[in-house]
């Protein structure tokens, strides 16, 4: 649905430099810490900034030229960025109303009221968790095909981040084949979402892998000195010194369950991947 | 567009109070002064609060979210250009009825082809103005908008002020001009605005939307 | 369909998915021609990636134990559940003639293989 050909932007000393695709019908996560050229990317894919080189295609047509219509099928959340806050979510309502022929008005209100939104409150005045679950339930409102949230759980409580996220759960049933890109910090919310994962570092995809096969086959061995000599390291992608010897990261903690029994093996996590990824050797 | 106006009329609905108070100010005038003010006072501040509309967009990152939404740059300006004449518009009209309504109330005398014709001549001016304020505003914001239409009219001014003085120096009386435009029938002055106001609103129309692509949000 | 995943577990997602799936199949929870929830709605649920549960179906139909029509949905197939029991014991077979193979090269004889079985099987 969405295709980034070796897109190429600068600000300054910053260089974003990346190819990634979100396909039809999957959610992909897309991770890195600030500043390291997400937010680049999301914008790149919505037309509000043009590649200085590079293709962005979406829905098949280059990313700043979809027309109003084509884009009644995109449904963004953004973080830094919404409706007037002077505007109250019955102005809101009445306004995507207006803007969009797919807009339902009646689910809308009623998901809003289950999620304990007020409609006669100027948005200034909402909370944190209420501000981020009126974003999700607007871009989610006209049944968009393709979905662009940027840390949609961001700086929520556990059980916020949940209810959003089985807001996305509900939207992804109902709608199969849509399409979600979804960045955050939270490693938590992408594993238990997320159909695949681009990790994003100092403007370069550094990893792209199936959260299925982060889960399943990548794991961390924690090795001792000893041990570690004699290890086979050709499935080994990172290692860090640690206090009792090394930790490794591996893309097949199976061959070394097999192979090396009494090895500690512990599951593979996003977190744990960022952490290998963008620290140790 | 409809959503863009619905959005428009709502921010500025917010601001209640201010539109008693220009309402107000305008009915204090409308019995006090010579009641032809109140048509240029009410179209004006009409033009500069519907105006503003750009500022609530631009606030707090707003215009990132807006360009999302399923409008293009066209689309955007062309819904400014439309809402700000369309409402000053339906500000003259109410301003003209509360002169004349004022006016009979006073028991002023009205001359109503010469206070018509004095009033129509506004149509242009806040039009004209319109579009040099939009692409200002979008081009520079809220902010260094105000400080740049500052220096644009004490630009204008000084242009007045030195054309004066050159016809003067050439011995051109002003007085002298007067006559001779007077000669020239009322139809071709006014067929003359309206072709040099609908040409001034398309040459900002397209400056305003060439600046509103070339942005990056 | 009661579906229990553990996460801290060495099984992969998909084959601790596929095994309860199949004995909800051989035990008659999920009956022939029964539509398994799809593969967007089981993932949600049980809060995994729809390409998880993908390739469990996908590996289910390979063993002929599910059949999935395209557009319609994933059905449970129409099979003898004595032959899906007799292929399940089949894998455990060979999982057995594995890890023995394992231990005759770490040089264990028979006795001490079958001594290691008591003491599992005790526990």
């Amino acid at each position: 649905m969405v295709s980034v050909k070796n897109l190429v932007k600068h600000y300054g000393d910053f260089c974003l430099d990346v190819s990634m695709e979100i396909p039809d019908g999957l959610v992909t996560g897309l991770i890195g810490k600030n500043g390291a050229g997400k937010s680049t990317v999301i914008k790149s894919i919505l037309g509000l900034v043009k590649p200085d080189s590079g293709k962005v295609m979406v829905f098949g047509k280059e990313a700043g030229k979809l027309t109003p219509k084509e884009k009644e099928n995109i449904g963004v959340a953004l973080s830094d960025s919404g409706f007037s806050n002077y505007l109250t979510l019955e102005d809101v309502t009445k306004i995507l109303c207006k803007m969009y022929g797919d807009f339902h008005e009646s689910e809308f209100r009623a998901l809003c009221k289950s999620q304990g939104l007020p409609f006669d409150k100027d948005l200034k005045n909402f909370s944190t968790g209420m501000k981020a679950k009126a974003r999700v339930l607007v871009a989610l409102s006209h049944k968009a095909d393709l979905l662009i949230m940027d840390e949609p759980t961001s700086g929520l409580d556990i059980e916020a981040r949940n209810e959003i996220l089985d807001i996305m759960r509900d939207y992804l049933e109902e709608n199969e084949k849509c399409s979600i890109l979804i960045t955050s910090h939270i490693s938590s919310d992408l594993e238990g979402l997320c159909d695949d994962i681009y990790m994003i570092h100092e403007g370069k995809v550094i990893l792209h892998e199936e959260t299925d096969k982060i889960i399943g086959q990548y794991g961390l061995l924690k090795v001792e000195e000893a041990m570690y000599a004699k290890l086979d390291k050709s499935n080994i992608i990172k290692t860090k010194k640690t206090d009792y010897g090394y930790e490794c990261f591996t893309s097949e903690k199976q061959f070394y369950i097999d192979n090396y029994p009494g090895l500690v093996v512990e599951n593979g996590n996003i977190d744990e991947l960022i952490l290998m990824m963008t620290g140790g050797k | 567009m409809a959503g863009l106006v619905e959005k428009d009329i709502r921010l500025l609905l917010k601001r209640k109070e201010t539109i008693i108070i220009f309402l107000a100010i305008s009915f204090l005038l409308g019995f006090t002064t010579d009641g032809n003010f109140v048509i240029s006072y009410l179209t004006i501040l009409c033009t500069i609060f519907t105006v503003s509309t750009i500022s609530y967009d631009e606030f707090d990152n707003g215009y990132t979210f807006l360009m999302t939404l399923p409008i293009d740059c066209k689309t955007y300006v062309a819904e400014k250009y439309a809402f700000c004449i369309g409402s000053g518009f339906i500000a003259w009209i109410f301003a003209v009825i509360f002169f004349l309504v004022t006016g009979v109330v006073k028991g002023d005398a009205i001359n109503l082809s010469e206070d018509m014709m004095m009033a129509v001549v506004f149509i242009p001016v806040y039009i004209i103005m319109l579009c040099v304020m939009i692409p200002i505003q979008l081009k520079y914001g809220g902010e260094k908008s105000r400080i740049v239409l500052l220096v644009l009219w004490g630009i204008i001014a000084l242009i007045g002020f030195l054309g004066a003085k050159v016809l003067a120096g050439l011995h051109i009386s002003i007085d002298g001009l007067v006559k001779i435009l007077d000669q020239i029938p009322e139809i071709v002055f006014g067929i003359l605005g309206i072709a040099i106001t609908v040409v001034i609103v398309v040459i900002s129309f397209v400056c305003s939307r060439k600046i509103m692509e070339k942005k990056e949000y | 369909m009661h579906i229990i995943l553990n996460n801290s577990s060495m099984i992969p997602i998909y084959e601790q998915l596929m095994d309860q799936i199949k004995n909800e199949i051989i035990s008659g929870n999920l009956k022939e021609d029964e539509v398994l929830p799809s593969v967007r709605a089981l993932s949600g649920k049980l809060k995994i990636s729809a390409l998880t549960v993908k390739k469990a179906y996908d590996h289910l139909e390979e063993e002929g134990f599910v059949v999935t029509v395209h557009g319609k949905g994933t059905f449970v197939a129409a099979t003898d559940r004595q032959l899906a029991v007799e292929a399940r014991k089949k894998a455990v077979e060979d999982e057995f003639s594995r890890a023995i193979e394992k231990a005759k090269a770490l040089g264990l004889t028979c006795e001490e293989i079958r001594e290691m079985v008591e003491i599992i099987l005790e526990e």
